[in-house]
């Protein structure tokens, strides 16, 4: 028995009717995210774009004298130097040593493995003040704890927020202290999306552990490097509380980065205000185009795949 | 029933939290009827300081006909600035004001605020010193009211430390001083130093009187036009920061919390058998280590070549203004008299408090002190003033050129143990010069506002 094609009835939708109906609805649940977006990041933003060109005490258009002015100050040009520095080689040792731990945690058993992941994952949830003061504490030379140790070796003290090259490697030590979990977690989620197969494949045709990291690892794993990569150099540039905390942008200004720089100068009354505003839009519009360039990057290979 | 229960509690709370939110900031003491709420900013200081306005404030409101109720604002040293900003952009309030000496300049060139000549009777300004007088006179027009004046560097000692390391005379040259942290340094034990140095940014603003005492003058000459690091006296200023350093005398990095504020605690607890410090230590010394006070001696700091009575130090200090955007100017202006102007005794109070470690700008306050028995050393006291007289004021050139400077001394104390003088001198020195070059380029430097007095 046949039986005939249902009728078409009024419930059948027409082509795109469905994003029809909703947009309204989707553009009023935006509505509350757009408005405080607006109040507090696009409004700021414009108002410091339009300062930035004006005389702080009588609002005259002044062109680029505040730029000009904020990049003939030596000690906002260097703290520009000293966190391209910082931020080149504390991305690299983090990248290297999450990568490294997180191949070593995909090694480990379950039990041992989620120990793991939870004792790196600490220092994530301490804030950046915090963990300077558990160092500052530690490396305090009035009587902190690696002090006390030297003291007690019969060796001299070490001041490490001054001398020779320890405050970078303090700075680098906490900074690289805190974002390890983190950036361990998203590399060994990166591992397990990895097919075992690929690995079987290739231990069948005779390749060891580096050929496999190297040819099979490495190349899977590029999505999450360039994540880590520009998450670690975002928050790297501008950074702050640490050599806040630890060294106050000394010995030397040679710790001193932008964002601390604009700190101090925002409060230093003797200072023009909008010169500090000009220096903070030079930061963001650095850290714009270094992500820019990166993911510029990514896509012009994934176009090329 | 659940649901209600749940819905008056959340209220209670938020009732509660409304209320106490309401109550923080209310009038402080007994409120005047009708009056206008005279607003003054302040910044918080040590504990006794904060107390000690606090009370004064209170006394100024428990007087009911004078139309002013006074209210004030205490903010940290790092939300200072801001709290003033917002206020000025906001318009909100804002009628008095502390400002440092150092930055009364800046208020005054940015028009922030107005002279006081028309709105204090002029016995007010008589009664001032000289000294305080310098200090927020520009263009004759006195733009803020001083309070006092702390000299920003003086030698304080160890007597019993001094003793046991076979120390018998106070160093007066800076070769006197080599000497005896020489001798400090082999009776000390590994966890001590013979002398306490400004660091970090109190290198910079701490180390002008000693720039001023070594080489005649600053790094910037009056006029503003000319730069001086080259004269004679720099390189043996420089030399004896790499001295102290290079030969252990001083701790390479800061003994505590504040650094060069709070230096004097270190002294206290025995870290240091000498340092240089501010003469706002001696309040510290009474209100913390009391029982160290008969163990501390204070002497005007050693010179190059010992000579005395010369300008060693800067006077700093903080000064009350109105502000050009209040609208209860001479309101204001009644609340600046009443606090400085009308009683020496009551103004003396702040001193007494502050255990006579800073110094009168008042001629009758200061007399009132000099005529009343004082809880303190004497032979303080009078260091102290002698000191604070003599001092210069802050100079007033942008404190990027300061910073120049401050890295050249830093450059030759950071590597005192890792190379020779000549060739890091020559390098800092580089590095100052250029560092200057590149700040005088970048603006129209001004006129030094003070040119004639000193600085």
């Amino acid at each position: 028995m046949n039986r005939a094609a249902p009728e078409r009835t009024e419930s059948v939708k027409r082509p795109g009717s469905f994003r029809y109906r909703y947009k309204h609805t989707a553009y009023l649940m935006l509505l509350p995210a757009l408005v405080l977006l607006g109040i507090f990041v696009m409004w700021p933003l414009v108002m410091a774009v339009i300062r930035s060109f004006q005389d702080y005490n009588s609002g005259e258009f002044v062109g680029f004298y505040n730029f000009k002015y904020i990049l003939k100050t030596p000690s906002f040009v260097k703290a520009f130097k000293n966190v391209l520095i910082l931020t080149v080689v504390t991305v690299a040792l983090t990248m290297v040593t999450t990568f490294l731990f997180a191949l070593l945690m995909r090694s480990l058993s379950n039990r041992m493995g989620y120990f793991a992941r939870a004792c790196v994952f600490v220092p994530f949830f301490i804030s950046g003040i915090v963990a300077s003061v558990i160092f500052n504490l530690l490396i305090n030379y009035g009587g902190g704890l690696f002090t006390s140790l030297l003291i007690d070796a019969g060796k001299d003290p070490i001041a490490f927020a001054v001398e020779d090259h320890w405050p970078y490697f303090i700075i680098i030590a906490i900074t690289i202290w805190m974002t390890f979990g983190y950036q361990t977690l998203i590399m060994y989620a990166g591992l397990l999306q990895i097919p075992k197969s690929l690995y079987e494949a290739a231990q069948l045709d005779g390749a060891n552990f580096l050929h496999q990291t190297l040819f099979i690892t490495i190349p899977n794993m590029k999505n999450y490097f360039v994540l880590v990569c520009i998450s670690l150099v975002t928050a790297n540039l501008q950074m702050f509380e640490i050599p806040f905390m630890v060294t106050g942008g000394g010995p030397l200004e040679s710790t001193l980065t932008p964002v601390m720089y604009l700190y101090n100068s925002f409060r230093d009354p003797g200072r023009p205000q909008n010169v500090t505003i000009a220096g903070a839009l030079l930061v963001m519009i650095l850290i714009m185009v270094i992500n820019i360039i990166v993911f510029k990057t990514v896509r012009s290979e994934k176009s090329g795949e | 029933m659940k649901k209600l229960v749940s819905i008056v509690l959340m209220v209670s709370v938020l009732a509660g939290m409304l209320g106490m939110l309401a109550g923080c900031g209310g009038p402080q003491g007994t409120v005047e009827e009708g009056a206008t709420v005279v607003t003054l900013y302040a910044q918080n200081f040590e504990q006794w300081n904060n107390e000690y306005l606090q009370k004064r404030v209170e006394e100024f409101n428990q007087i009911l006909d004078d139309g002013i109720q006074l209210e004030v604002k205490f903010f940290t040293d790092s939300a200072y600035n801001d709290a003033l900003m917002v206020a000025r952009e906001n318009g909100t309030g804002l009628d008095l004001y502390m400002i440092s000496y150092g930055n009364l300049w800046s208020e005054v060139e940015n028009g922030r605020c107005v002279p006081l000549n028309d709105l204090l009777e002029q016995e007010c300004f008589d009664d001032l010193t000289d000294a305080g007088k310098n200090l927020v006179t520009y263009d004759d027009k006195y733009y803020a009211y001083p309070t006092l004046i702390e000299a920003s560097a003086l030698l304080y000692y160890r007597k019993d430390l001094l003793e046991k390391a076979g120390v018998t005379a106070v160093p007066t040259t800076w070769e006197e001083l080599y000497a005896a942290c020489d001798k400090l340094k082999a009776s000390l034990n590994p966890a001590q130093y013979a002398l306490g140095l400004p660091t970090g940014q109190a290198l910079g603003w701490a180390t002008w009187g000693m720039e001023y005492n070594t080489t005649g003058g600053l790094v910037l000459d009056e006029t503003w036009k000319n730069v001086q690091v080259d004269n004679k006296g720099w390189k043996e200023l420089a030399q004896f920061f790499y001295t102290c350093y290079g030969n252990g005398y001083a701790p390479t990095q800061q003994l505590t919390a504040k650094g060069y504020n709070d230096i004097i605690e270190a002294l206290c607890q025995g870290k240091l058998a000498m340092t240089i410090a501010g003469s706002w230590s001696v309040a510290e010394i009474m209100n913390t280590y009391p029982h160290m006070a008969e163990k501390i001696g204070v002497a005007e700091l050693p010179t190059f070549d010992g000579n005395r009575g010369g300008i060693t130090a800067t006077n700093g200090g903080w000064a009350y203004a109105i502000d050009a955007s209040s609208q209860n100017k001479e309101k204001a202006a009644a609340v600046i008299d009443w606090m400085f102007c009308q009683s020496a005794e009551r103004t003396a109070g702040f001193f007494e408090a502050a255990h006579y470690s800073k110094t009168a700008v008042n001629k009758s306050v200061q007399a009132y002190i000099d005529s009343h028995e004082k809880e303190v050393n004497e032979e303080w006291i009078q260091v102290i003033t002698a000191v604070s007289n003599t001092a210069m004021p802050e100079p007033l050139f942008s404190w990027d050129i300061t910073v120049a400077v401050m890295k050249l001394f830093d450059t030759v104390s950071i590597y005192a143990t890792a190379g020779d003088f000549e060739s890091l001198y020559a390098d800092a020195l580089r590095t100052c010069k250029s560092d200057i070059a590149s700040v005088m380029s970048r603006e129209d430097i001004g006129e030094n506002p003070r040119l004639g007095d000193q600085g």
